[in-house]
């Protein structure tokens, strides 16, 4: 297959997101903007209620960046569109329909993703551009930026290996209830990893969804040499992991598949 | 001639699990969780040369579709081979696959939101089809198909027929050398069936185009196919021309029973129906009030005929068409 077909899926999957207009808004600006200002709310309680205005880690103007850079993060890194894809095609046979174009089914779902993620990115380079204009640093920008590219292919490994469960389960629900609250406590939506109890710290650290979440926030908010390297050991050995779970869970599944009826 | 697809030995089980009563059951099955086997095709054997059109048929269940999948790579043998162009179709190989085309009349690869023509256009990248064949090969097909007017519809926004005809496109965009149809005209109108089916006749013509086609409308097989396997709880019970299958159908006449006078309808009705059950081997096709319609072995007609009350009912013998003998075949293998 050739550059064409891969581009033509990004296209189409592009143009799917576009099509859908109204969870389009609805995403940025109310699913985004919503969980900001009561973030913000809270902070600002928080804060004021503080004897040195700063908590141990962050000042008020870094957590609400802080806040800013993760819910943008976990809108571009959301799987669900991915995971309900992979659920209609195995339950209502559709997949049948893919398994016979000389396409893996992999590739498929990646560039259609990517696709579906182009209009999600944007905020992450509005969030860059404030930040370079606000005179951090701009390393902090620049990895941010390549770190939140880099991480949409292990956000879709992660997506495509959850999404996989649906060859089992009856209905997608539970998986999607798990990757939103996953993503949104483990990934650090939440709150900040510096913020949870010490001995909870190592899961918080390591977890995959801390990579493709607070990983790129933590950065552009304090850049060092150690979390960069923290992050792409991370990346490495996650990615490692990931890559061989959903080629075999991907040979299991479409082994016992046995098609949506006659 | 060249062996297009070659089935050899081919079993397919599926595994089921096993239903569960009560608690204890439940849990029994999800820590142990024990199946049934439900065998779908039991020992298929053919071979289909290049060129050919072949109707496959069957009952709901028999089959069919289970082949089908085996036969374009979606699913793989529980036992047996399989060729089909030369290759292992469970192996899914690009090169095989860029050679066949695979509709399924109810199932859609369409982007259901997005305009048809995304679709065909992006199906014609992952093809790899040169942009000029893939304009004259679009121009020919909307033209054929008549449906240069939903192009820019979005997928679900399509009636079944356009549909279909879309999914059909789709699928001979890249030239395909084998198609497989499976039950393409289903809820269609006459008029979207007889476009396909003349645009299949004129691909074959042009193109040599090879057809695998199941259909339960056996008018579509009658259109399209030279060659015509049946198929009956997963083994083959036919394969062979459709001239051969005609010639087996000779053998049976339909009769049709009618009664003249609608007063004593049934009375007389009734009567040569228990007549007419001293013979064996006459099946009844349509049962109403005041018209009986048999299946009726040729050589039983003289001696219905002496049955025959003239005046009381009109008697009426032509040649049983091909639906109706399909049927019978079915009736007579379910009975076994």
């Amino acid at each position: 297959m050739n550059s064409a077909a891969y581009f033509k899926l990004v296209q189409t999957g592009l143009l799917s997101v576009y099509r859908d207009r109204s969870m389009l808004i609805t995403d940025l600006i109310i699913a985004t903007g919503v969980p900001f200002f009561i973030q913000f709310a809270i902070w600002r309680f928080v804060y004021e209620g503080a004897s040195a205005d700063t908590l141990p880690q962050y000042s008020l103007e870094e957590t609400y960046l802080y806040y800013v850079a993760v819910l943008a993060l976990n809108r571009l890194n959301n799987t669900y569109d991915l995971i309900l894809r992979v659920s209609t095609h195995v339950h209502e046979g559709q997949l049948e329909g893919i398994f016979i174009k000389p396409i893996s089914y992999f590739k498929y779902n990646f560039f259609v993703f990517l696709g579906e993620s182009i209009l999600y990115y944007v905020p992450i380079l509005i969030i860059a551009m404030f930040v370079i204009f606000s005179g951090l640093a701009w390393s902090g920008v620049l990895g941010f930026i390549i770190l939140s590219l880099v991480n949409l292919f292990f956000c879709f490994l992660l997506g495509f290996l959850m999404s996989l469960s649906t060859f089992w389960l009856t209905r997608p629900d539970m998986t999607l209830s798990f990757q939103v609250i996953l993503a949104s406590v483990i990934g650090g939506t939440l709150l900040p990893i510096a913020y949870w109890p010490a001995y909870l710290q190592p899961l918080m650290q390591y977890n995959p969804f801390r990579l493709i979440i607070s990983g790129p926030a933590e950065f552009l908010l304090r850049p060092s040499s150690e979390l960069l390297m923290e992050l792409l050991c991370l990346y490495v050995v996650w990615f490692l992991i990931m890559l061989v779970a959903c080629k075999i869970t991907f040979k299991f599944a479409s082994n016992r598949y046995s098609g949506a009826g006659g | 001639m060249d062996s297009l697809i070659s089935v050899t030995s081919v079993n397919k089980n599926y595994f089921l699990a096993k239903e569960t009563v009560g608690v204890a059951g439940w849990c029994r099955q999800l820590i142990k969780p024990e199946y049934d086997t439900f065998q779908a095709l039991n020992s298929i054997e053919f071979t289909v040369q290049k060129g050919a059109a072949v109707g496959f048929i069957g009952p709901n269940g028999a089959g069919k579709s289970s082949l089908i999948k085996i036969l374009c790579g979606i699913q793989k043998t529980s036992s047996g081979s399989v060729r089909v162009l030369g290759y292992d179709p469970s192996l899914r190989e690009k090169e095989f696959l860029n050679q066949i085309g695979v509709v399924f009349g109810h199932k859609t690869s369409l982007w259901w939101d997005l305009p048809v023509i995304t679709s065909f256009d992006t199906y014609s990248k992952i093809y790899n089809v040169k942009d000029s064949d893939y304009r004259e090969r679009l121009a020919e097909l909307t033209d054929a198909l008549n449906l240069s007017k939903v192009l820019n519809k979005p997928a679900r926004n399509l009636s079944l027929g356009e549909r279909v005809k879309c999914e059909l496109t789709l699928n001979l965009l890249h030239s395909p050398k084998l198609i497989f149809l499976d039950e393409p005209t289903v809820g269609l109108d006459v008029t979207s069936k007889y476009e396909i089916r003349k645009y299949l006749n004129y691909k074959r013509k042009v193109d040599d185009l090879s057809v695998f086609l199941t259909s339960h409308d056996l008018g579509d097989i009658e259109s399209c196919c030279d060659d015509a396997i049946i198929i009956d709880k997963g083994k083959i019970r036919f394969d062979g021309s459709m001239n051969e299958l005609s010639v087996n159908f000779k053998a049976n006449a339909k009769l049709t029973v009618s009664t003249q006078d609608a007063t004593q309808s049934e009375a007389c009705l009734l009567v040569f129906k228990k007549a007419i059950k001293k013979f064996q081997n006459i099946s009844i096709l349509n049962d109403g009030s005041n018209q009986t319609t048999y299946l009726i072995p040729k050589e039983y007609l003289g001696s219905v005929f002496d049955m025959f009350q003239g005046g009381v009912y009109d008697l009426e013998v032509s040649p049983l068409d091909f639906e109706s003998n399909v049927v019978n075949l079915f009736k007579t293998w379910s009975g076994e």
